[in-house]
Parts: C-alpha cells; structure tokens; sequence
C-alpha cells in the first residue's frame, strides 16, 4: 500500500491552504488583526504542516511549524503583525509553494529560498524577545504532560496504509501533540512505525487507545523520562538557535547536500522507493514498488497535477444539471414543434433539430458525469473494517475488491456506504466460518470475501460474495414461523432468502455486538430501495452467499415509460416493468367481485388498484381494453392496469419535497416535453400498500392454478 | 395654515412606514399580501393533479424545473365557485425558501399601506380563516383584506409542508 495515489490530493489541498492563509494574510488589518482572520490563517498552516508530516516533506513541516509559532505570537499579541511580519509570512507561502512545483515536477529543488525564510521565521520567533527554545517547549506548553514513545508492528501483509495513519495522526492528536512519526520497514519487511506522543494521558489509556484503533496487539508505548527529544542528527549551529524543539525536526536542513535532494523521492523515474525515501528523508520508508507506484504514473501525466482538477461546490453542479434538464425539455418542445404539419417539408429545419437533440442529450451525459466518483472511495474503508472485524471475530479473512474504478453518482456513494458495511459484516460475522469448522469441511482456513462492482445495463452492481457457510434454508424458515411470517413449505429458495430482509429478522444464535440483532437486512434493504436499486440473494449451503446490488448510475435520471392512466400521465420506472401486453375481453378477472387476477401465462397476477390511493381510476377499467402493464418489486408481481402507452424515456428526476411534501406512493415528479408535470409511480411502495390483503390471495390463486 | 398641515402630514408619512402590498381578487373579495413574498406572476395553466391531495391543493407545475404546489384558497376559504378562466393567475410565492403558489380571479394593483390604514379585523369567533386576517384596509373602492400569507401557507391546517418543515 502506497501514500503515493494520495499526493494530487495533497498538492491540491496544499495549494488550496496556501491560497487561504494569503488571501488572509493580504487583507490583515494591521493596526486590529481580525482574531477569526489569524485563526483561519493558523488552521490553514497547521492543516498544511499535518499533511506534509504525513507525506514525509519534512521540510515543508518545520516552515509550517515555524508560521504557526509566529502566529501563535500574533494571535496572543506578543508581536505586532507589521507590514515586515506580514511579507515575511507571504514570502514564506512562496518558497513553500515553489518547493511544492519542485516535489510536483520532480525536478531538483533549490533549498535556500526555503532555507532562507526558515531562518528569517526564526529569528522572527526570537525577536521578539521570547526565547525560541521556551516558545517551542512542547513540555511548557503542556504543563503536566508527559512524554511517550509509541511503537506499532503491524502484521506484515497490511502494511501502512495513508488513510488509517492519518485518521491515527488525528485520533492522536486528539490525545496530546504528536511528533516525529517514522514509518519503516524492518528487514525482515514488517512495516512499523514510530511516534512521540505528549499527552496528559495514562500510559494504560494511551495503549488501549492505539490497539483499539490499529487492530494490533503489537503496541509498545513507553514512557520517557524528563522530556529527552529524540533522536534525529542536528546540528549544533541549528541547535543552538532555535532550541531543542527545532533541531531534531529540521535537521534535514543540516544534513549534507546529497541528503538534502527531494527530487529522487518524489521523481516518477526513482528507481528508489518512491516517497519515503530513507536516504532522503531520513526518516520514513515504506515498502513501496516504484512499478507500480500511482505516483510515477501520474508524474509523467503532469495535466493530473497542474489544473486537472478542481474542486465544485455540488449545488453549482446540481444547478447546472437543473438548466440542462430545463434545456432538454425545451429541446424536445423544439422537436414536438418541428413534427408539425408545417415544418415537417422543411429537411434543414428537421436536420438542425434532430442536431440539437444529439448534441443536448451529449450535453446532459457529460454534465451527469461530474457527479460520478469511483467507487474506491468506498472500497478503501473495506479492508480496515475487515481487519478490525476479523480480530475481533478470531476469523481468517482475505478481502478481495473488483472494479473500484467503476463510477458511481456521489450521492449514491455515500448512500451506499451503510448498507455495503452492513452486508460485508455480515458476510464476516454469518457467512465466513470460524478457522476451525472451515478445515473441517474441507475449504482453506482462510475464508474469503470478495467485493465487486460492474457496470450492467444501464446501472451498476455491487456484489459481496463470502465462501461461507450460505443460507440455512430450514433455519430461515423455522426463523420466520417464529416470527409469524407467512411461509409455506413450496417456496423457492429466492422466496426463502427474501425472508431475510424481513424486519426484525435474524438466524444469528448469539447476538453479537457485530450483528444478529436482526436490525440489519430489512434496513438495508430500505435503503437501497430507496435508491431505487434492488438485492438478489444468491445462496448454496456450504459454499457461500452473494448478496447482489443492483443501483440505477445516478439518481437524478430514470428511464422511465410514460403510461396514461384516467387522463393523467404518470412515469413508471423501467426497472420495475416486466412487460406489458393489451388485454383480451376476459382476461381480467375479478375475485369475490372484489379484487382482479389478470392471467400472465401460467399464473394469475394481482392487478394492483391504484384507485383507493392514488384516486386514479383507469378509463378503460370495465372497458376490458385495459394495457396490463406487470411491474415487479421485492420479488413481488403485481399488474397495472394503464389506458395508453405514451413512450420511453428518460427523465430528470424532481423532488416533491422540495416544495412541497412526500406523496405516498409517488417517488418524485419530473417535467415532460410538454412542459407539463409528471408524477413517478412508486411501484414498490404502491405494491406494499396496495397488494398486502392480497398475498394470501395469490398463493391461493397459485395453488389452485 | 396650509403649509402647517402639510408640514403635519409629511412628518407622519416618516414616523409611519409604508410597506407595500400586492392585491388580488378571489370571487368579489380584494385581499392583500406582502409584496416581498411574491416570487412572480403567471398564467394559470398545466397543472398536474397529485394524488390523495386535499381539494384546495389544485396540484403541481412546473416552475422553471422546479415543482411547486398550487394552492385554491378559494377552495380553501368556501367560496362558492371556483371557476379557472383565461384570466385566472397564480401567484408564485416564497414562503419559508419554499415556492408555493396560490390561484387568483385577478391581480389588483400594488398598494402602499400605513399602519394607520390597516383596520384591526372584527373578531368573529366562528372562522378559522379569519385567523390568518392581519386586519383590513380601505385604500381603493373596494375593501382590501390583509392576510398573513406566510403562516397560512405554512400552517400545519393547510398542511403543504411536512409537519417538521413547517415552522
């Protein structure tokens, strides 16, 4: 695992800060600095330094650290922010940010424009008459606190991964002061890494809390007597100016000229090892295959870095997609009004609009594609989750991830993030069998879970596939008698699995703190549901289990069929529709003159009546020449009956709630070529209303076919 | 004397702000409401039913690409007709960041109002939509009804909004 995917977003975060603290800087009011103005201008400094902590730019750090201090002076007016004070802190933002294009380019980097400001920042420090080495005395600044050194082996094969040390960075910092992380690898390739922690913590507290977030015993938290600084060659000069704080953590700046290059750590043709390099940092190495570095890649491809990306608020994307939507509509305005008997002689005019068409629905697909994000940045919170959950369950598990690169809308990303964890922990907790009983039945120890996503059709699926125990079909069932479930010994096993996301369900014998609280697959069944996405269950005892996701690829379009039913038009999702068929005299039937079974073939469908709540009653109702549209959900079939099909096509989806309320039994509105409004039937949550009496019904209807 | 009087006359004209009100007419009654609340004024037409909805609640259209309720109040209030002609209106409001719009026979005029011409409404203890009757007014020939437009639209009796959204 590599830090190395992670820098574009470090430089551009880097750049974003340095921006802040000078649009801050160049309008400080001189005579009253704005406190907010100055804390804004030390978060953004601090936020600058954490990050090139983390990515091993020393240097970068210390000037930070520096800044912060003179801030820090400023902020509790020890110094005077004067016009000299404030060009230093830009000209400081300049040397920062050149030696940002330097790692960037992976060309040489000059150290004394930095070197130089380094030194003017700390004479600054000391100009004011405090002494440097009291300023920075982390065990001043602390008072009681103490100083600890922390130690963390973790298991060889997961390495250090950027994301859980930062979040570890954090969860620190949240303890007390961190300093000097080191991150290396051992001969014998075990990644460590190492840490100073000040903290008025117990040392007792300090270590549950690092197991606890890495997932590893091998923790060694020692506690450091006075407050010795560690360990970094400094030099004496360095030393004797700026103190302790200073020498160890700027001692790059003395070391000799051949350590002192970033170029090769940073450069896409570093045979080296990439980032962390020792021999360049001193400091910090991570096993790290310069082949397959992203970094490497990427520096070649400099477009990635410079202005590739920039950051949007969503609502401006939103508003955009909103005016494009507006200009599909009146694209087919255009369209509807060229068909006319008048224009239609007219070749160009149909030409020009036919182009139009082509080039807004292009427009639409691009504009749709801002919101789209790789799926990774879902998948990378998966193996950590695994770990953690494999040590606690004392189970082996290998996760095994596909198509990460697949891109979903954002908003479905995150909405997707409960659910996915849930159906992962699940596979852990129900479906992967403990080492033991999995030798038994003759499969490897080591269970596996693999995470997959592909593009299908016009969506997406998401699967979690565990080569665990599978479904226990008559524990299912037993589970659901109990739980008064509707069962009946001829269901199929889809039927039977579909149990499962009954609420309150679970087959779980112990409730663990991990799941079988039963609390879990009806909601995430909801929740997709409410992406409009659907689950399939795959079992086979013994061999595992696959819980399959399908997701529309945004939610602010569907393709939809538009249906008249009783005079007014409605969307019915294409996802939803099996097929749809004009329907013989006779071929609706009614039961106990009350509800009607359409014939489908072999089997007798419920026609869902929309009347009791949508108030819509088909025109062709009792005229037999009713469309019998079979829509399905939940594993669930049910027959509208509509007056007209009016055609395909997709819609830009508008809420309802937005001004005014959620409609049961409506999922939303969207704006026809006509310029008119049209509701989305929500065919889920109609079938639930509108075919619950009716169940019982159905399998009767069934059994007797 | 004159000059007196009018010296009296522009003095309350400052120590009594004006605010200014659009009217609009519902059968043969004039009301009136906050101008700043009104988003803009347009045809009546295309309106889409919503299901299950109260009868005031004409349904939906389209506004620019958003969808925005349409409210009857004439509906609402009992009139004994509503009838939707080619001079029917529906006034667009905002109303708590959330457009709703409300049908009219007409639009009036854009009143300026004084506190001094807004009558406290007499109590009639029977109606409910006198509640929301901030006073009345006599500043054209007809008799302007003053309505707290933004907690009608949003009270919880009219029910447009989900309950938590309504404040």
């Amino acid at each position: 695992m590599d830090l190395t995917r992670f820098l574009p977003m470090f430089f551009q975060e880097t750049e974003e800060h340095l921006a802040a603290m000078e649009g801050h800087l160049l309008r400080l009011d001189l005579r009253a600095p704005d406190p907010e103005a100055l804390n804004s201008i030390f978060r953004a400094a601090h936020s600058v330094k954490g990050n090139s902590t983390i990515f091993g730019a020393t240097r970068l750090a210390e000037v930070m650290h520096r800044i912060e201090t003179i801030l820090d002076h400023i902020r509790k007016e020890e110094l005077r922010p004067t016009h000299d004070v404030v060009s230093l802190l830009l000209d400081a933002c300049d040397a920062v940010r050149e030696e940002l294009r330097c790692l960037k380019d992976a060309t040489d980097v000059d150290p004394a424009a930095l070197l130089a400001v380094y030194e003017r920042l700390t004479q600054l420090a000391q100009a004011d008459g405090i002494p440097p080495a009291a300023l920075d005395d982390p065990a001043q600044e602390t008072g009681r606190s103490a100083r600890f050194r922390v130690e963390v082996q973790l298991p060889a094969e997961k390495g250090i991964t950027a994301l859980p040390l930062a979040e570890l960075y954090a969860e620190l910092g949240t303890l007390g002061r961190v300093e000097d992380v080191q991150a290396s690898s051992s001969a014998s390739g075990v990644p460590t890494f190492s840490l100073f922690l000040l903290t008025p913590e117990r040392q007792q507290a300090v270590r549950a809390k690092l197991v606890s977030l890495l997932g590893t015993d091998n923790v060694r938290v020692e506690r450091q007597q006075g407050s010795p600084r560690p360990v970094t060659p400094a030099s004496p000069a360095s030393a004797k100016r700026t103190g302790r704080a200073e020498t160890t953590a700027f001692g790059l700046f003395t070391e000799e000229p051949g350590g002192y290059r970033l170029d090769s750590p940073y450069a896409a043709s570093a045979t080296q090892t990439g980032v962390f390099d020792t021999s360049a940092l001193g400091r910090r190495s991570v096993d790290h295959d310069p082949n397959h570095s992203g970094f490497g890649r990427r520096a070649n491809d400099r477009m990635y870095f410079d202005r590739s990306s920039i950051r949007v608020d969503v609502d401006k994307v939103d508003r955009l997609l909103n005016l494009v939507g507006e200009l599909v509509i009146a694209q087919s305005m255009l369209a509807e009004a060229a068909q006319s008997s008048a224009a239609v002689q007219d070749a160009g005019l149909r030409d020009s609009v036919a182009y139009v068409g082509r080039q807004t629905r292009d427009l639409q697909e691009a504009v749709m594609d801002i919101r789209l994000l790789p799926l990774d940045f879902l998948f990378s919170r998966m193996p950590r989750l695994i770990r953690d959950l494999a040590h606690k369950l004392s189970k082996d598990v290998e996760l095994v991830m596909h198509g990460g690169e697949t891109e979903l809308d954002k908003e479905l990303i995150e909405k997707l993030a409960d659910p996915l964890m849930h159906l992962v922990r699940n596979s852990l907790d129900h479906g992967i069998e403990p080492p033991g009983l999995r030798e038994a039945a003759g499969k490897n120890r080591r269970g596996t879970v693999q995470l997959r996503a592909v593009h299908r059709g016009g969506g997406i699926l998401v699967e979690v596939e565990d080569d665990g125990a599978g479904f226990d079909r008559e524990r299912i069932l037993g589970k659901a008698e109990e739980r008064g479930l509707s069962i009946h010994p001829a269901m199929s096993d889809e039927e039977v699995w579909q149990l499962v996301f009954a609420p309150g369900f679970t087959t779980a014998e112990e409730v663990s703190d991990v799941s079988g609280r039963g609390v879990g697959m009806d909601v995430v069944k909801r929740n997709i549901r409410a992406l409009s996405g659907h689950i399939d269950v795959r079992s086979t005892r013994g061999e595992g289990t696959t819980i399959s996701i399908h997701l529309p690829l945004t939610l602010a379009i569907l393709d939809g069929m538009t249906v008249e039913i009783g005079g007014e038009s409605f969307i019915v999702p294409l996802s939803s529709i099996s097929e749809a068929f004009l329907t013989h005299p006779g071929q609706i039937k009614s039961i106990t003159s009350g509800p009607q079974v359409v014939q489908v073939r072999e089997s007798y469908v419920p026609v869902l009546d929309l009347e009791p709540l949508l108030r819509i009653r088909p025109e062709a109702a009792r005229t037999d020449a009713a469309i019998a549209m079979i829509v399905e959900a939940d594993g669930r079939r049910a027959a509208l009956a509509v007056d007209r099909l009016l055609g395909q096509q997709q819609v830009v989806i508008k809420s309802l709630e937005t001004n005014y309320r959620r409609v049961p039994g409506i999922a939303g509105a969207t704006v026809l070529g006509n310029g008119r409004v049209a509701l989305i039937l929500d065919v889920s949550a109609l079938m639930r209303v509108g075919l619950a009496p009716m169940k019982n019904l159905e399998t009767l209807v069934a059994a007797q076919g | 004397m004159q000059n007196l009087s009018s010296t009296t006359a522009r003095a309350s004209a400052v120590a009594v702000p004006t605010r200014e009100f659009l009217a609009f007419r519902l059968g043969d009654e004039d009301y009136a409401i906050d101008i700043l609340k009104v988003q803009e004024i347009r045809v009546f037409d295309a309106v889409t039913k919503l299901p299950g909805a109260p009868e005031y609640i004409r349904g939906v259209i389209n506004l620019r690409g958003l969808i925005a309720p349409v409210i009857d109040l004439r509906i609402k209030f009992g009139f004994k007709e509503a009838l939707y002609t080619p001079f029917t209106v529906a006034i667009v409001l905002l109303i708590h960041e959330r457009l709703v719009a409300i049908v009219a026979d007409a639009v009036v005029d854009v009143v300026a109002l004084t506190e001094e011409d807004v009558k406290p409404p007499p109590e009639f203890a029977t109606s409910v939509n006198v509640e929301y009757v901030i006073g009345l007014a006599a500043k054209s020939e007809n008799m302007l009804i003053l309505l707290d437009i933004e907690r009608l639209i949003s009270s919880q009796e009219l029910g447009i909004f989900d309950v938590e959204a309504a404040i």
